[in-house]
């Protein structure tokens, strides 16, 4: 009887061990997975991110260029992220109901000429359209 | 039956609905009237920085012919620019290119002009053939400096007639409504030391 009660307690804590041993690894598991799924999703953000990132970033270096010759570097470095000179950009200068107001669209090398010129960002990127090659055919800001 | 009164009286009714609508159609909120009365005033403060770089003797002469090109796109056509002096008593008109270019070659080593006080003395309304006209008011600090250390100074008080038009134009092959605002003439309105 006792040798009984002995083995039946023996059973009944390995069973428990390796209950506990299997809820263990489901949750290493069901935690690997969660932090694959935000790398995963952090990658994506930043990749759909980085050419607004990147095309801030110059729009900054534009506008606080400390000499024109600066300023002319980096435009035509952002110049490099357009499919022409000459690809429109909208500026947003209020929306309600769904309808926006645009002041008069202009072109990317006209814009970057102007935050040159005007020494000031005051318009922040809401959407960019791009081509089969990557490169933006479209600027939609909005005005701060 | 309808007799002429009637038919008087509900054709009368059927324009005033018409009419109503047609303006309703036309009104817009206060917060896009906004939108575009701060538009304008960017381009006036737009204008002031565009002057201040022409007239720099340390701006080179192509960057001053490029920024003189986007300052005129600001304005409507043969638009004119006053010019004023305590020297004299009448006030001299130029097309605002013109008046760029003498800009550009006052007889000065260093120039600074410096635009401030901004502000609507006429709100932007709207007019029978949906324009909006408005008047801002400047004040503009000119200081020239000779080679031998002589100095011009002025305040000059200016109006600025601003037109804003609703247009259309086609951007990737799509209809896109936008607001154009132009200036127009720049009069002279007061000038001291």
């Amino acid at each position: 009887m006792e040798a009984e009660k002995a083995r039946m307690e023996q059973e009944a804590a390995l069973k428990k061990k390796q209950e506990e041993e299997a809820a263990a690894a489901a949750r290493a598991a069901e935690e690997k997975a969660r932090l694959e799924a935000e790398a995963r999703e952090r990658e994506a953000r930043e990749r759909a991110n980085a050419p607004t990132n990147k095309l801030n970033n110059y729009f900054d270096a534009i506008a606080n260029a400390g000499t024109p010759a600066s300023a002319n570097s980096s435009i035509s470095e952002a110049l490099g992220m357009f499919s022409s000179a000459e690809t429109p950009v909208l500026i947003v200068i209020s929306e309600e109901d769904g309808k926006k107001d645009y002041d008069e669209p202009t072109t990317i090398k006209k814009y970057l000429e102007y935050l040159k010129d005007q020494k000031k960002n005051m318009n922040r990127i809401s959407d960019l359209k791009f081509d089969s090659a990557g490169k933006i055919t479209e600027v939609e800001l909005t005005k701060n | 039956m309808l007799n002429k009164n009637h038919i008087y009286l509900l054709a009368l009714f059927i324009s005033a609905v018409t009419v109503t609508n047609a303006l309703a159609q036309n009104e817009i909120s206060p917060a896009r009237k906004q939108a575009i009365d701060s538009l304008a005033l960017e381009k006036v403060r737009d204008l002031s920085k565009y002057i201040s770089i022409i007239g720099s003797k340390n701006t080179a002469f192509s960057e001053a012919q490029r920024v003189m090109d986007r300052a005129e796109e600001l304005f409507v056509p043969d638009a004119e620019m006053g010019v004023s002096s305590l020297n004299r008593k009448e006030v001299n008109y130029y097309k605002v290119r013109k008046y760029f270019e003498r800009l550009m070659a006052l007889n000065y080593d260093k120039v600074s002009i410096e635009w401030y006080d901004i502000h609507y003395i006429s709100d932007l309304e709207r007019q029978p053939d949906g324009k909006y006209v408005g008047v801002v008011t400047i004040y503009q600090r000119f200081e020239g400096t000779t080679e031998d250390g002589l100095k011009y100074r002025d305040t000059t008080k200016k109006d600025i007639t601003i037109y804003v038009e609703r247009k259309k134009t086609q951007i990737s092959g799509r209809i896109v409504e936008f607001w154009d605002v132009s200036l127009g003439d720049i009069r002279v309105t007061e000038t001291s030391a």
